[in-house]
Formats: structure tokens, sequence, C-alpha cells
């Protein structure tokens, strides 16, 4: 039976050192499959890939347990230690062998390919390399710097587009006759706006028309449009250099009455107010829906004022806009002005006749006979001092349950799952922090991500 | 904003025409009537198809909706609760098609006998005077007269801080009598599948353990969406459809697996959207999978070893027989 033992020992020892590739993304990786050994001269093989280490590198370190064949198992995240990460993919701190001590990351590092590269260190470890000739270690996280970010308008690794970037494809060049490409929120094509010609044509017979809905407004020079159907992004277009004009179509529709909501980012970062209008589409129809005109951005470089100083109100629209700016206080005050040709607007706004107290303001913008929507409203506070306004965060903190600077279907999952139920501390947390603190996810909590909607 | 619509030159959907209403007892009461001063609010209102007043025969079938007025006010998120007499009325359907409603956070449905609960969001607001929130189709069971009315109900503005809007409520009376008519309720055909749709994979410190699930919502704009299926497979034939709703934790956390999520709308119209394995299994992986997967090879595979462990205790019983010789 003695053998019998060691036979187990062995299926036993399989299972546990199969390589395995477990949850994977750029920002949460593991140990790629074929590329979990590294070798140390004192520690020989060490497997960082088996199922049950269940090693994942994050932003901010490694987690798990990596297993040398001679010396067991290797903590990589002690309670007295840890291998740390400063998301740019250099290692610092200690891992802990059961047999092997401390063993120091702080030579080691991870490439934009998700290479392991330099030596980790121990006094009983000796070194430990990760690209031998026979050794390397690999993961699927990639430094902060050279992840593949779908919407940032840039194609990158398995996009085919990226916002307005078609990396020179048209419909034409896709064997089209005309028509425009538009890009899907996976970055992926989307050549339902592009036409095969024999527009106009009879015959044919039994093949149903195109439910379609032609979007055409203006936003930002060269920015770029989402265009949300039903609260789920269904396109982005890109607007013009020198009238800040777009086109957006849809297909595919089923015909029925649909909510779609639009927005932008300016030159700046800074995100519109949410457009939303309601449209009854017909089906086998094209519904033309103009005058879909982005709210301006709008800025103020003080978030406290002196009385009697200018505040500068600024933001960005289309070109050539009136611009009307509002100052809400006891009575509203108008300022109007005119965008320049990259849609930029300034006005310095006199604070001698606001009280002193909390003002509001907010802008719109004209041109011909069209109208937009109100910016969104900040405010700032008229005292005896000048504070000048901080930088705008990167993501808005409300309602971004996964700090992912969307609000989108994945947070109103998140707080749906919560919905009626008694939290944990996780998400009192969040609850507390973005939502709206009362202990408890309800409607209230719905209807504030309803407002910060990104799609 | 212009909205004109082109080339209306044929129009497939047999799209649904609301009789209109001849006759409707209408009682208004304030609800949430936070200022005085405010006359008018957002409005949530009780509309039914009918052709005779209010007026329904003995198992007759109609359809009753639930509509907002926002009064221009956006509104992004209502609740409420859909009261019917359960012991004169059958609901027999409840749609939630071309609902101006995108996401339900409590689909409507039957909560008990006479109630029907109901809470969702629209982002960005709706703004307008006759938005669907959803619809019932009811069967007259007997003689009598009735109200169809809502309670708790809330509409909320989309002002970034949930302000509850001043709200009115319109209920709608009816009388069920033998001596009225009973029309056939017109089908509504409906040939189209739900709406395209999107599904992600996600995790998240407070859900699930971080452990991956699966978001998912659509929309149908006839009949409405009746469930959600999803298959988790590693090849294309295998895999079980399981009834599901989102978020969905995912059976295979090393996401190796197609991810199949079906949207069925209630005719039976089906979307299915597919999402690719994050981590796409090997050519080995692949066939250690198929012959894990086959029951046959898997129960010769059990007879074989079982075969192979009476065989080593025969041959050491066969041994210490000789021993004992």
């Amino acid at each position: 039976m003695n053998l019998s033992k060691s036979k187990i020992f062995i299926i036993i020892a399989f299972f546990l050192l199969v390589p395995a590739t477990i949850l994977a993304s750029e920002s949460d990786g593991t140990i790629l499959s074929g590329h979990e050994y590294g070798w140390g001269d004192q520690s020989g093989w060490v497997n960082f890939g088996t199922t049950l280490g269940n090693v994942h590198v994050t932003d901010t370190g490694l987690t798990g347990y990596a297993w040398a064949a001679n010396h067991g198992w290797i903590n990589l995240n002690p309670s007295l230690g840890g291998v740390h990460n400063d998301s740019a993919g250099n290692l610092s701190g200690s891992a802990w062998g059961e047999q092997l001590g401390w063993i120091s990351f702080a030579n080691v590092g991870i490439d934009a390919q998700g290479n392991f590269n330099g030596t980790a260190t121990g006094t009983l470890a000796g070194t430990i390399t990760f690209d031998c000739a026979y050794c390397d270690t690999r993961t699927d996280w990639r430094p902060a710097s050279a992840r593949i970010v779908c919407g940032n308008g840039i194609i990158e690794t398995d996009e085919q587009c990226d916002g307005g970037d078609f990396g020179g494809k048209t419909c034409a060049s896709l064997g089209y006759s005309s028509g425009s490409l538009s890009c899907r929120a996976d970055c992926s094509l989307n050549t339902s706006g592009c036409s095969s010609g024999d527009s106009g044509g009879g015959g044919g017979g039994g093949v149903a028309p195109a439910t379609t809905v032609i979007f055409s407004g203006w936003a930002y020079p060269k920015s770029i449009i989402t265009l949300l159907k039903d609260a789920q992004v269904a396109a982005t277009g890109v607007a013009g250099t020198n009238d800040a004009s777009f086109q957006i179509t849809l297909t595919g529709l089923s015909g029925g009455n649909y909510t779609f909501s639009a927005y932008s980012e300016d030159s700046r970062g800074n995100r519109s107010s949410l457009l939303t209008f309601s449209v009854s589409v017909t089906a086998g129809v094209t519904t033309n829906v103009n005058g879909v005109f982005i709210a301006p951005t709008i800025s103020v470089d003080k978030k406290e004022v002196a009385q009697g100083d200018d505040i500068t109100i600024f933001g960005q629209s289309a070109p050539d806009n009136e611009i009307t700016i509002t100052v809400n206080s006891e009575e509203a005050h108008y300022a109007k002005t005119i965008s320049d040709k990259n849609g930029i607007y300034l006005y310095n706004f006199d604070t001698a006749p606001l009280e002193l107290g909390q003002h509001f303001t907010k802008s719109k913008a004209a041109v011909e006979d069209n109208i937009s929507t109100f910016s969104k409203t900040i405010d700032f506070l008229v005292s005896t001092k000048t504070i000048i306004s901080p930088p705008a965060p990167k993501c808005l903190l409300k309602a971004d349950l996964n700090d992912d600077c969307k609000i989108n279907l994945i947070d109103f999952s998140i707080a749906a799952y919560w919905y009626k139920r008694p939290l944990n501390a996780d998400i009192k947390i969040l609850e507390t922090e973005k939502l709206n603190n009362d202990g408890k996810i309800d409607l209230v909590d719905f209807s504030i991500m309803a407002f910060y909607w990104t799609g | 904003m212009n909205i004109n619509v082109q080339n209306t030159q044929k129009n497939i959907s047999t799209k649904e025409k609301i009789t209109k209403i001849l006759c409707l007892f209408v009682f208004l009461f304030v609800l949430f009537s936070v200022l005085p001063g405010v006359a008018q609010g957002a409005e949530l209102y009780i509309n039914s198809t009918s052709t005779t007043n209010g007026e329904y025969g003995l198992n007759q079938s109609w359809e009753t909706k639930v509509f907002l007025n926002s009064d221009g006010e956006g509104i992004n998120a209502v609740e409420g609760k859909f009261l019917f007499p359960s012991d004169l009325l059958e609901a027999k359907t409840i749609s939630d098609g071309n609902s101006v409603v995108n996401l339900w956070v409590e689909k409507p449905q039957l909560e008990s006998d006479g109630q029907i609960v109901f809470s969702g969001i629209t982002p960005g607001g709706y703004n307008g005077e006759q938005g669907l929130i959803f619809s019932v189709i009811f069967s007259s069971k007997k003689e009598g007269d009735g109200v169809l009315g809502l309670s708790q109900a809330r509409a909320l503005l989309n002002d970034g801080q949930g302000t509850v809007a001043p709200l009115l409520i319109s209920n709608w009376q009816f009388l069920i009598s033998p001596a009225f008519p009973s029309p056939t309720l017109p089908i509504v055909e409906d040939i189209y599948p739900p709406e395209e749709f999107l599904p992600q994979i996600t995790h998240s410190t407070t859900l699930f353990n971080n452990q991956w699930f699966l978001i998912f919502a659509t929309q149908d704009k006839n009949s409405g969406i009746d469930r959600y299926e999803v298959k988790e497979s590693k090849n294309a034939k295998s895999g079980r459809w399981l009834v599901a709703e989102s978020p969905y934790l995912l059976q295979d956390q090393q996401l190796k697996s197609y991810i199949y999520v079906k949207a069925i709308d209630q005719t039976g119209n089906e979307r299915i959207e597919i999402l690719q394995p994050r981590t796409p299994i090997s050519d080995y992986q692949n066939i250690i999978n198929i012959i894990t997967r086959n029951t046959i090879a898997l129960i010769v595979l059990i007879i074989v070893l079982a075969l192979i462990i009476i065989g080593y205790f025969t041959r050491n019983l066969w041994r210490k027989k000789q021993r004992k010789r």
C-alpha cells in the first residue's frame, strides 16, 4: 500500500500544479498558461500559475501563492509583508516562503506586455529569475499606461475602431456604395449606416425596409458624441472640426417608443449634461431627428470669490454660438457672450451685484433658430475671500459604484441586487459615499444614478 | 429638436391601435402634496381599452395601461402598487412592452392577489404627457363593480437628489355585467424579437464575493420581455439554458466558456447574444473537456478503474494465498 500512497501523492500534486488561467483582465490579471515558471538558483522551479495558488496581479500588488517544487508554498501577500505594485509594474515588498523565508521583489518589474523581469532575492531562496532560457513568467495584467481603452478615440489592439477613429476604413473601403460608419460601444465597427446602393430601385420583393433613425445636431469641435438607446450605449459619432455638427445613424430597431440620450465631452474632458428625448419609431421607416444640440459644458475659475471680484465662467459649445449664462441668486442675472472658432466661451462675471452666499450658474447655446438645453449647474460661493477652484476630478464620484468612471448597467445591477436586502459592509460604504446615505438602497438611490447616467 | 418621418413606404408591424376612450370615470386626489401652492404636478393615470364606457361583459378581456404625465418636469424614477379586485378580475398578462421605463428595479409583477408592484428608472428622465409604464390584460370573472387604482406611488425628479415630485393619481372605475356585450380583444401580432443588447461580464467587491457575474438588460417594444435565459458552454452545442436574472453569478469563474444570453418576449420571439470566452481554452483542454463531457467515456473510465482496483486486490489475495501455501 506504500506504493499507492505515493501514487495518490503524485495525482494530488499533479492537480495542485496544473497551470491555470483563471480570472483575467488588464487591471486584475492572472498568470498566463505556459508562462508560469520562474527559476531560483537555490529554490529550483517556482510555479506562479497553479490552480490552488490562485495568483492575481492587480494595480496594488500580488496575491495568492507560488509553488516552489522543493520548498513548498510562497505567500505573495503575507500579513506582515506582501509584494506591492505601484500600478506601473514596479514591484516592491516581500513574499514569505514557508521554507524559504522572506523573498524581496524590489528588483522585479512587469513590462507593458505583462512579462516579469528582474530578480527576486532572499537569504534562503537565493536569486529567482523570471526570464531565463527555460523560464518565463507572464500575466495578462498590464501597467495602467499600456492598457487598451475602448473610448479613448485611439484604435488599439483588438479594436476595430474607437470613437471617431475608424483606422482609415470607410463604407466604400468595406465594399458599400455610400453611408457612414459608426463605432459600437465595444469598439467594433458598425456598418449599419452603410448602404449597398440600389436605393430607389424597384423590384426586390420581400425584403423588409430597414427601421432607421438618423440623428443630427451639434456638439463641440472634434468631440466624440455618445448615443444611448434606452439607457445603453448604442453608437458613437464624432463632431466636425469647423461647425461641430454630427450625424449618427442607427438601424436594426424594431419600432416603438424609444428613449434616446446623447452626451459629449469637451476638449478638457468635461462631460456635458445628458440630453434625453423620446422618439416614436415606426417599423420600416426612416426617422430623422434633427437639432440634437448638446448643451455647453461649464466651469468656473473660483469656488469662492470675494464680493466685487470677477468670476470667470467658461466652457465649450459649437463655434460662433451665442452663449447665455444664467447666475441664479435671489434675483437671476444674465450675461451673453459668443463662442470662438473652437467653440470655447469665457465670460468674466462681476460679482458686485451678488449677495454673500451660495450661487448657481448654468449656460445654454443658440445658433440660428436652435437653442440647446441648459448645461449642468455648478455652484460657487460669494464671500470676503477668493479661493481658486481645484482641478476637476477625473471621474464623478456620485453613483459610480464600481469606480470605472461610468454610471451604467453595472452600477445599476450592483444596486439592484441590494434593493430591499440588508446591506453588507462594502455596499454600506458605497451607499454612504456615492448615493443618498440613508443606509438602504431604494428608489431615491436609483434616481440619483439615473441623473448621473453615462451608459 | 425636430423629429420627422421619411419614406413611409411600408409598415410591416401590425401596430397596436388603442381604441379611443369614450368615457372615463376619473377620481383625482393629490398624494404627496408637498407644496400647498402647487396645484398641478406629475400624474400617474390608468387608461383602459373599452368600447363599453368602462362597462364589461362577463369573461371579457381588455387591456389596461398605466401612464405617466411628467407635467413639464423630468421624471427619472417611478414606483408603486397597482391594485385591482381579484375576485372580479384575473390579470392574464402583465407587459412592459414599449414602456418608457428602461430599467426595472422591480419588473411589474403580481406580488399578491390583486396587487402588482412596479419600480423602475428612465436614465436622463422622461418628459412627456403619455409615457407608458406598463400594461395589463384583464379578464372579468364575475358580475360587480370596482376600481383599478394605484397606491404608495412615487415619481422622482431628474435632479440628482431623488426629490419626490408632487403626484396626482387617477384611478379607473369599471362595471361588469352579463347584460354588456363581451367583444373579443384584438390579437396583437408581435413578430419582432427583443432589442439587440450587449451583456457584460464584471466583478465587484460588493457582490458575490468579487466573483465574476453577468449583467444584461434589453427591451421588447411589442409584447414585452417575458424572461431571460443564460447558457455557459465550452463548445457551442453543449450546455443547458437556465432561467436567469441580472446580475447573474457565472458558473465558470475561469471564463473559459461561451456565454449565451437569450431574451424572450411574451409571444416567444427570441434574441440571443453571445459572449466569447475571455480565456480561450487550448486544444488539449478542449479534448479533455469533450472527453469529460462524454457520459459514455466517463462510464467506461469508471469501469476500467474499477477493474484495475478489483484486479489489484485479487492479485494481492492470490499472492497471500500463494505465500500461505
